[in-house]
């Protein structure tokens, strides 16, 4: 399966070409379409009609020190809900401190205590929504504070709180870069029984030694070769998602992405079946 | 949590909302050059969102000024909305409530950004329930149905109408300009209308009138005024902030 992050910068044309765009599912940011009508919603569910929905959030902020936001929560579950969306998925970081939002992913401080923090949260959350999260690995650019590793960090946490994991190759491989660690170790290291969702996107080189994770150009061939090592050592069928959030390019040129993501993703589960 | 973990976080979401340099060397075990791409990841999607929402006042001010508003906003405010679309709401209230020096100088501004933010929230808003109408009607003798989605703005400067560049004191007045989200398409479209109109328009919100209603209620005195109501309710027609008439009636 290989998804599309549905965009409005790209809604119309999809709408009026259906076919230059072939996806196996849809995936939106609920903040961007709760509580939206008119001309958006329009579009938006007429995709839905064709496409199942995976939801992946940005305010949730999981590694907040704040209470959660209940009422944001009861908001998002009813879009859940409405929209039968079959994954929900947030990023395991923070976005909002001391009761302000930042509007963007903020490093968790790789300690101890905030293990056991986001791991309660976790729990609450899941509670609360009545279904599993799903958290993934961000890209940050420097961290804060750590007192230990980023795999000991994710993986306290997967097992602490009892989450699923959504595994970004290409966050992987951008941490990898800035921060000087072999990605491939990195990804063996985690549990494969808890990897539920795959992404991959697109990244901007800004220094030497500074890669930022921009979603705003093509995925590059090293990303594409961790993602077929990553699909050799999954050994079974996850979903898969293409994110473009900028610099949208015509709709062809991110069916290639998606032709090529697909032909990687079935040569790997060919050979596992084969051996199987 | 740790009060250390938790004073770590404050710090650095303090320094991506201000920029304040000196906060960097209170953060344990950073790299510089990346904590400073926080600041400016976080002050980019706040600005952009905020030139976006607000163009007319980006190109009246220039851009270096609205960045100069959208950090003493981002530094002071803290922003409630989970959703970002929504964020310049925050901006434009914040503007009216502490910057009323600019609001002496520039009298025109609180029009603007009323102007500008009312158009998002229109097309962003949820779907109002459509009541029953026909789209076809006998426009004399059936009820009108107003569009739900429908807003009437109050201006003392025609912001609507000129750049704010052209207005001056000479143009302060009385402006009312009707909004309504376009059932079909749903663009959002603008409306100027007199102080008789206004009156047609909140009778219409109360319930659905034919014209004679609407013409006993303002008792028109002449031809000509008679002639501008059904001229409106054409137009209104026409452009959907009046949908169509009333079944069964």
């Amino acid at each position: 399966m290989i998804g599309i992050g549905y965009r409005k910068d790209f809604a119309e044309e999809w709408e009026e070409h259906p076919d230059l765009l072939n996806a196996d599912f849809i995936e939106v940011a609920p903040e961007n379409w709760i509580n939206v009508g008119g001309y958006w919603k329009k579009l938006f569910y007429k995709k839905l009609e064709r496409y199942p929905l995976f939801a992946h959030g940005l305010s949730l902020s999981i590694g907040s020190p704040d209470e959660p936001d209940f009422d944001f929560l009861k908001q998002l579950k009813r879009f859940l809900d409405e929209t039968e969306a079959s994954v929900y998925s947030e990023h395991l970081s923070f976005a909002k401190c001391d009761n302000a939002h930042l509007y963007d992913l903020l490093p968790i401080p790789f300690t101890e205590d905030a293990v056991k923090h986001v791991s309660r949260r976790v729990k609450q959350v899941q509670e609360f929504l009545e279904r599993p999260l799903v958290l993934e690995i961000v890209s940050y650019y420097s961290s804060l504070a750590a007192e230990m590793k980023e795999i000991e960090f994710i993986n306290a946490i997967l097992q602490e709180s009892d989450c699923l994991l959504l595994l970004d190759v290409n966050n992987v491989y951008v941490n990898s870069f800035n921060h000087q660690f072999d990605a491939r170790e990195f990804i063996q290291q985690l549990p494969k029984e808890k990897v539920a969702y795959i992404h991959m996107a697109g990244h901007l080189k800004v220094d030497d030694d500074l890669i930022i994770d921009t979603h705003g150009e093509p995925i590059i061939d090293p990303v594409y070769e961790l993602f077929e090592f990553t699909m050799h050592w999954l050994q079974k069928p996850v979903p898969v998602l293409l994110e473009r959030d900028f610099n949208i390019p015509e709709l062809n040129e991110m069916q290639k992405e998606i032709h090529q993501l697909k032909y990687i993703y079935n040569k790997i589960l060919e050979k596992t079946k084969t051996l199987c | 949590m740790s009060k250390s973990t938790y004073l770590q976080q404050s710090l650095l979401a303090a320094y991506t909302r201000g920029g304040d340099d000196g906060i960097i060397s209170k953060l344990s075990r950073v790299k510089e050059k990346g904590i400073r791409y926080y600041r400016h990841l976080v002050f980019n999607i706040v600005s952009d969102g905020v030139s976006n929402a607000y163009p007319i006042m980006t190109d009246f001010f220039g851009e270096e000024k609205m960045k100069e508003l959208v950090h003493d906003f981002f530094s002071n405010q803290k922003c409630q909305n989970f959703q970002v679309w929504a964020m310049p709401k925050e901006f434009k209230d914040y503007l009216l409530q502490y910057k009323k020096d600019m609001m002496e100088r520039y009298p025109f501004i609180p029009d603007l950004l009323l102007f500008e933010w009312m158009e998002i929230e229109m097309f962003m808003m949820p779907d109002e329930v459509m009541p029953d109408y026909e789209k076809e009607g006998n426009i004399l003798k059936d009820n009108l149905v107003l569009n739900p989605e429908i807003q009437i703005l109050f201006f003392h400067y025609p912001v609507h109408a000129k750049h704010p560049i052209k207005i001056s004191e000479q143009d302060k007045g009385e402006y009312f300009v009707l909004m309504h989200r376009q059932p079909e398409n749903k663009d959002i479209i603008f409306t100027n209308l007199n102080l008789a109109v206004v009156k047609i328009i909140e009778a219409l919100y109360h319930e659905p009138l034919c014209i004679d209603e609407i013409q006993k209620l303002f008792s028109p005195t002449s031809l000509e005024q008679k002639e501008e109501i059904k001229q409106f309710i054409r137009e209104a027609l026409r452009s959907g902030s009046i949908i169509g008439f009333q079944k069964n009636k």
